[in-house]
């Protein structure tokens, strides 16, 4: 089965799925207002149709994607980091969070045998106090506390 | 004439002067870097200017949008990040380009295109503001959703892979923007029970996920190859050549007039207007195949469509109160802050600062294309910047921008899941432009189609009996038909021949 297909069967699900929340939606009619189950039901009919098409029209010589080694392994150690610095800036706020991250991407992006650990943390405290002064006082923004604090 | 003259000679005094470059410098640069705009930076000045005289205020924060709307396109160009929803068309041609190490060209090409854009758009919006500003109060619900299914369509219908992968990728987009509360009755859709989806998804996290954070996290996997350096030394003037600007008169002229009208429709905006101009001059290209690759002409259309739309937003502005898009909706605010009425009577009672505003926008262009113009040689070393040293930047940016405009930690969640959306987006082949684009009109669209079809007693006939809408739907149709109808037009056309 081609990728094509797998999105036509995917899509066809998803508007199943989200025809069923809609029509449970509950609200109060208004007279001659359609009402908010029309345009969500609008666009699932147009991903019903796609989806169709996607299985009827499916190209057969559709292009292998072709990944280096290591791609996915890289690809979810960098996710891991981003969710980590998410959940550190909402557990203990930008103050701390941010120049970890900072580091932790610094050295993972670094090339090969060019990582010092002096330079990492000059850029880390620099970059960390141009963000921070930036955002605190210039902007006057709020920024996460953290709520363990 | 003689008041606009009286205007734009005021903004030479020594310290109007020096606030207006001030802020199109500080434009350019909220523009540029992912995770800011120009809208905000609109938005943090206008604190500032509660106590200055109304003329001097409008000349900053007009400055400060003029410089931030052209000051999107380097962030698109240098690193495949739109600084603005408006530069993101800018992207799909400029980025590749870059990645040629044909930047400064690309740049160059954008430069212009921006100048052409805001300066043409601002001396149409002088001189036709209120009378163009006629025509759009006669538009109603039908012709408004018509349009907006017209410029879904026509974007959709261009994707790669076919129209059902482009109409797929927009039909999510419109699902998308249908999380929240819903318009006009207020009903929860979507939300499974989450307070944090009720105003449904964060633009912002929307557009940094689905460019910068997928863009980082991509490259990271990828191994983080370097740019192909660029011979600055070589490069004259703006790096485009004369035949290009010439080949392009066409592009740019429609893209600019797509720009102008999008900007001029309340509700619209550049966001829009780049989006379609690219799907256009791709359309009407003579080599649509090479759009996506590096194409110049791409970066032509899309710039001069953004920056069209300046002069096209002031016009509803102005003449009717009615904003063109956010940031013309935070000037807005700014003129009611300041104790002005905008609408028609605003040009009876204080056409001063409505000629102030048209002359500082104006006066901003040329500004723009000056510091830009000397700026072209050095925003290509931010390529030179390693990777370790410019991507975890950028990702505090993103995370803090995405923050601070929401303020609450849950958009994080978005940003995320919507970087990992675009991964499964590209992983099946669907278009992220209908998708954006579907997800920004949406509401729009949901508001026009529900208010159309209250307002009409016959049903859906209104639709087609008002001429505009019908003029509109035919063209969407045609342009869903176009893809399969164009192979049997040849094949018939080559059989005549022989």
């Amino acid at each position: 089965m081609t990728r094509d297909r797998y999105l036509g069967i995917l899509l066809m699900i998803a508007a199943l799925f989200l025809g069923i929340v809609t029509v449970q939606i509950d609200y109060t009619p208004m007279t001659d207002d359609p009402g908010p189950k029309l345009f969500p039901l609008f666009a699932c009919t147009i991903l019903v149709l796609c989806g169709l098409g996607l299985l009827i029209q499916s190209k057969k010589n559709q292009k292998k994607q072709v990944f280096q080694k290591g791609y996915w392994i890289k690809l979810a150690l960098v996710f891991a980091g981003l969710i980590a610095y998410g959940l550190m800036l909402w557990l203990i706020g930008f103050k701390i969070a941010t120049p970890i991250m900072l580091f932790f991407f610094y050295w993972q992006m670094s090339q090969k045998g060019q990582f010092s650990l002096f330079r990492a943390l000059i850029y880390t405290a620099i970059t960390f106090a141009i963000i921070y002064s930036f955002f605190q006082y210039v902007l006057g923004s709020y920024l996460p506390e953290g709520i363990l604090y | 004439m003689t008041m606009f003259l009286t205007s734009f000679g005021a903004l030479f005094l020594p310290t109007t002067f020096a606030v207006v470059l001030l802020s199109n410098v500080v434009g350019i640069v909220f523009g540029a870097i992912p995770g800011l705009s120009g809208g905000i930076a609109v938005a943090l000045f206008l604190p500032m200017t509660f106590g200055m005289d109304p003329q001097m205020a409008f000349a900053m924060l007009i400055s400060v949008w003029v410089g931030g709307q052209s000051g999107a396109m380097i962030g698109s160009i240098l690193l495949g990040i739109p600084g603005s929803p408006s530069a993101v068309a800018t992207t799909f041609d400029g980025y590749p380009m870059t990645q040629k190490g044909e930047a400064v060209r690309a740049l160059g090409a954008a430069i212009s295109a921006s100048f052409i854009g805001t300066a043409l758009s601002i001396i149409i919006a002088t001189f036709m503001s209120q009378m163009l500003a006629s025509v759009a109060v006669r538009l109603g619900p039908w012709e408004y959703f018509a349009l907006g299914l017209c410029a879904i369509s026509l974007v959709s219908s261009l994707a790669k892979d076919g129209v059902f992968h482009g109409f797929a990728a927009a039909a999510l987009g419109l699902l998308t923007s249908c999380v929240g509360f819903a318009p006009i009755d207020g009903s929860e859709r979507f939300t499974f029970g989450s307070v944090y989806m009720g105003s449904g998804f964060d633009l912002i996290a929307l557009m940094l996920g689905l460019f910068a954070i997928k863009q980082i996290t991509a490259e990271y996997a990828r191994g983080l190859r370097s740019f192909p350096q660029v011979d600055i030394g070589k490069i004259r003037g703006l790096g485009v050549s004369l035949e290009e600007y010439r080949s392009n008169a066409t592009n740019m002229f429609r893209s600019f007039m797509i720009g102008l009208w999008i900007g001029f429709l309340p509700g619209m905006g550049a966001a829009l207007s780049n989006l379609v101009a690219y799907a256009q001059a791709k359309s009407a290209s003579k080599h649509p195949e090479e759009f996506g690759k590096g194409c110049i002409d791409g970066v032509f259309a899309s710039e001069t469509a953004n920056n069209a739309s300046i002069g096209g937003s002031l016009i509803p502005m102005i003449s009717l109160g009615i904003p063109g898009d956010g940031t013309t909706a935070l000037l807005l605010g700014g003129l009611m802050i300041h104790g002005l009425q905008p609408g028609p009577l605003l040009f009876d009672t204080n056409p001063d600062i409505i000629y102030t505003i048209f002359a500082t926008a104006l006066f901003s262009s040329i500004l723009v294309l000056i510091i830009q113009y000397f700026g072209i040689r050095l925003f290509p070393y931010i390529l030179r910047i390693p990777h370790n040293i410019l991507y975890p930047a950028i990702i505090v940016l993103c995370f803090t921008g995405t923050f601070v405009y929401a303020g609450t930690e849950f958009n994080f969640y978005f940003l995320l899941g919507f970087a990992l959306f675009g991964f499964l987006m590209d992983w099946f082949s669907l278009p992220i432009s209908p998708f954006l684009l579907a997800y920004i009109l949406g509401p729009m669209l949901e508001l026009n189609m529900r208010n159309s079809l209250t307002y009409d007693e016959h049903g859906l006939m209104m639709f087609i009996t008002r001429p505009v809408s019908a003029i509109l739907l035919l063209v969407a149709l045609v342009s869903i038909l176009w893809p399969y109808a164009k192979p049997l037009l040849s094949k018939t056309h080559k059989q005549s021949k022989a």
